[in-house]
This record gives structure tokens, C-alpha cells and sequence, in this order.
């Protein structure tokens, strides 16, 4: 049995979005607010670090 | 003047999330307001799937999952309930389940033309909106010739096959980037979004993408 590849990408958004694999749809419960991407697998932003300093 | 920011999406003709996503990232990239160059790349979400298939999308999840069909009616309401709020008009008792290899060609074709975000666009619609049959060259050459395309040459194209390597290339893109669903988002090459995220999400990663371009670029010039 293969794995699939790791992302080469740095993965942002709600990871129960609506989306559809192979026949199935998945249909999303409601959901919590959505994090941007300054807030997954990075560091700090450029706003964050001129605040910091 | 500063490049645009690339986005490159993964997406299947016959997956409502990737055109309720496709309006919700349309949101979110106005959101933005800064330049954005979008490429559609196939997926294949059933390559098995008769061109075709007698039945409706009801009874083909049904049977292909093994659901109750009070079950996937159910969740097509909601689906259809959530393209509603994003200003479409999903009308599932006449979709055409069908193979969307063919299509798929249609939009590298139509890419080779300057007119693949308006070929995406018109077959998505033709699909979930129109009940029209995607799997047919005819009807596809048919809406082809609506955005302006050489009918006869669709025809030629999608009987040749000329541009299946194509299709079968972004599959095996997907594949090496470990994407298992769609609609997939990659933006700029660095970030991804999967799923049919809220406008704001795409918003803010453009933003951000934008924002490292700009501290890049101001770094050079302090050199």
C-alpha cells in the first residue's frame, strides 16, 4: 500500500472545508472562524515582528 | 509595477465544492483588489464514471458509496443549500453524471486559446446549473462555440484526443503533491488551500503572499 506525498505547500484554511475525494462530496458542519495564514506553520509576519520590537 | 500572484487550481468539473470554492476565491481575490493570474489544472474525481451513466447523481453516490438515497439526497440539499448562498443555482434533479475526461480536454484546449477561466466557467454552469450533458464532444463543442471557440475544431481536438497528455499530466501533478481533493489552491507556488474556504481565508493569504513579495523586494533594494 502506497502513502500519499507530503505537501510541498505550507497548508492554510479550515481543514473540514467543503471538498470532494474521489465520488465523495463531504458536506461541512458549521464551522469555527477560519485562521489565516499568519497563524499556520509560519512565523511571525512582518506587522507581528514590527509590533514585537 | 509588481507581478501578479499566481494561483494554480486543481479542480473537477462534476465537484460542486470546486465551484462554490471557485466564487468564494473570486470573492476573496476582489477582496484583495490586487492582481491575481489564475490556471485551471484537471482532476479527475471518477475517471471509472460511463460517459453515459443512466441515473441520476442520487442514485450514482447511492450505489457507488453504498448510501441510503434519503441519505444523499439529504446531503445534496445542503450542498445545493450552501451554492445558494454564494449565488448559485444548483439544480441536481437534471444533472448529467457523466466522465469528465473529455471536458477536461475541453479546458486545456480552451487554455491554448486565452479561454480557459471562461470555458471553466461555462461548463461548470452548463453542469450544475443547465443540465447539460459534459461528457458528449457534441455538447461540448456546443459550449464552446458559446464562448466563441471553432466548433470544428473542438470537434477535431476532442476526437483526437490531441490534448488528453495534457489532462493526464495535471493528474499526475496532483498526484505527486499529494492532493487527494479538490478544489485545491496553490498560491504562488508556496501556499496551499484546500476545500471551498470562506473568501477571507484567500484574502488573507494573498495578502500575505503579497507581503513577503514586497519585503523581498525591499530587501534588494537595501542591498
Amino acid at each position: 500500500m502506497s502513502t500519499a506525498p507530503v505537501s510541498p505547500f505550507v497548508l492554510v484554511g479550515d481543514p473540514t472545508a467543503g471538498a470532494c475525494e474521489g465520488d465523495v462530496c463531504a458536506v461541512p458542519e458549521a464551522r469555527e472562524p477560519v485562521a489565516g495564514p499568519e497563524d499556520q506553520e509560519q512565523g511571525p509576519s512582518p506587522a507581528e515582528e514590527d509590533a514585537q520590537r | 509595477m509588481s507581478e501578479p500572484l499566481k494561483v494554480d487550481i486543481w479542480s473537477d468539473v462534476q465537484c460542486p465544492w470546486c465551484y462554490i470554492g471557485k466564487r468564494k476565491f473570486e470573492a476573496g481575490a476582489a477582496q484583495f483588489g490586487g492582481e491575481v493570474e489564475v490556471e485551471y489544472h484537471s482532476f479527475e474525481l471518477s475517471p471509472d464514471t460511463p460517459v453515459d451513466y443512466e441515473g441520476t447523481p442520487t442514485q450514482y453516490l447511492s450505489e457507488r458509496k453504498g448510501m441510503p438515497l434519503a441519505q444523499v439526497e439529504e446531503m445534496l440539499e445542503r450542498v445545493t443549500g450552501i451554492a445558494s448562498s454564494v449565488g448559485l443555482d444548483f439544480d441536481y434533479e437534471h444533472v448529467h453524471q457523466t466522465n469528465t475526461v473529455k471536458a477536461h480536454e475541453l479546458i486545456h484546449l480552451a487554455k491554448s486559446k486565452g479561454r480557459q477561466l471562461d470555458m471553466k466557467e461555462r461548463l461548470l454552469k452548463a453542469y450544475f446549473v443547465e443540465g447539460r450533458h459534459v461528457g458528449h464532444v457534441a455538447e461540448l463543442a456546443d459550449l464552446a462555440a458559446e464562448i466563441g471557440l471553432d466548433r470544428d475544431e473542438v470537434v477535431t481536438a476532442l476526437e483526437a484526443e490531441t490534448f488528453l497528455a495534457d489532462v493526464k499530466t495535471d493528474v499526475a501533478q496532483a498526484a505527486a503533491y499529494g492532493i487527494q481533493g479538490v478544489p485545491f489552491f496553490v498560491i504562488d507556488g508556496k501556499y496551499g488551500v484546500s476545500g471551498a474556504q470562506e473568501p477571507q481565508t484567500f484574502t488573507d493569504v494573498l495578502r500575505q503572499v503579497r507581503s513577503e513579495r514586497d519585503q523581498t523586494s525591499d530587501e534588494s533594494l537595501a542591498r
